[in-house]
């Protein structure tokens, strides 16, 4: 029985380990939430524009405007501890949007109503993965 | 102390917390699987009607893996959270068990 209880504690001590996971912060959650409603919000003013309208100089301090909000919100998990399992989700979400931001700047006309619904759909997902993991810290 | 009913009690107590957080798991799994299908049927369907070019939707197709990588870490790091209650659970009845 003694090794029963060693057995589990050895068990409980490696999952700890193994798997911590960092505690919530619903700071950090209420800016990524906000980051992701900037984000969201600019593809639709984008796409509220008349297509003359879309140029990117016109659109550049907002692009600037997201693009702090996520270096802010990397920098917080980059001094996280157990951030592993965060990092990517967030790199993820910054490649894409310095992608759709030169993609914009370069693009020989306007981006079109199209292109610029599919910008917002895909951001808008790459920032869902870590609302999720984020929710699932609560109550640990 | 009691060795078999304290080990029933610690699954049960396993038990009682993963079917509580059970709804949880499913609804961030069918959450991030019913994006990426809303997504990619928008982006079929603007292909189709001619408003996105081939080129345009290459690149999106290949960002796919991308998105699967942070749905991955998602759905990993709610998997943890969930074991990670379960086993304190347990755990705890295991304490009260032998203090």
């Amino acid at each position: 029985m003694l090794r029963l209880l060693l057995l589990l504690l050895i068990i409980f001590f490696t999952q700890c380990r193994l798997t911590r996971l960092p505690a919530y912060d619903p700071e950090l959650y209420q800016q990524i939430i906000s980051a992701a409603g900037k984000t969201d919000k600019l593809y639709i003013d984008l796409r509220l524009a008349q297509p003359a309208d879309r140029k990117f100089e016109q659109f550049s301090r907002r692009y600037a405007g997201v693009e702090k909000a996520i270096r802010i919100i990397t920098l917080q998990y980059e001094a996280r501890p157990f951030n592993t399992r965060f990092l990517p989700i967030l790199a993820n979400i910054d490649t894409l949007f310095h992608r759709y931001r030169e993609e914009h700047r370069l693009h020989p006309t306007r981006p079109s109503n199209a292109e610029l619904l599919i910008y917002q759909t895909y951001l808008r997902n790459a920032w869902k993965p870590l609302i999720v993991a984020e929710q699932a810290l609560k109550n640990q | 102390m009691n060795w078999e009913s304290t080990t029933k009690d610690m699954l049960l107590a396993m038990q009682q917390h993963l079917e509580k957080d059970w709804p949880k798991m499913k609804e961030a799994t069918t959450g991030l699987l019913q994006q990426r299908y809303e997504r990619l049927s928008k982006l079929h369907e603007l292909y189709l009607k001619g408003d996105l070019n081939k080129n345009f939707l290459h690149l999106r197709l290949q960002e796919e893996e991308l998105l699967l990588q942070s749905e991955m870490n998602a759905l990993a790091i709610t998997s943890i959270a969930v074991i990670r209650r379960a086993t304190r659970a347990a755990f705890r009845v295991l304490l009260r068990a032998i203090f």
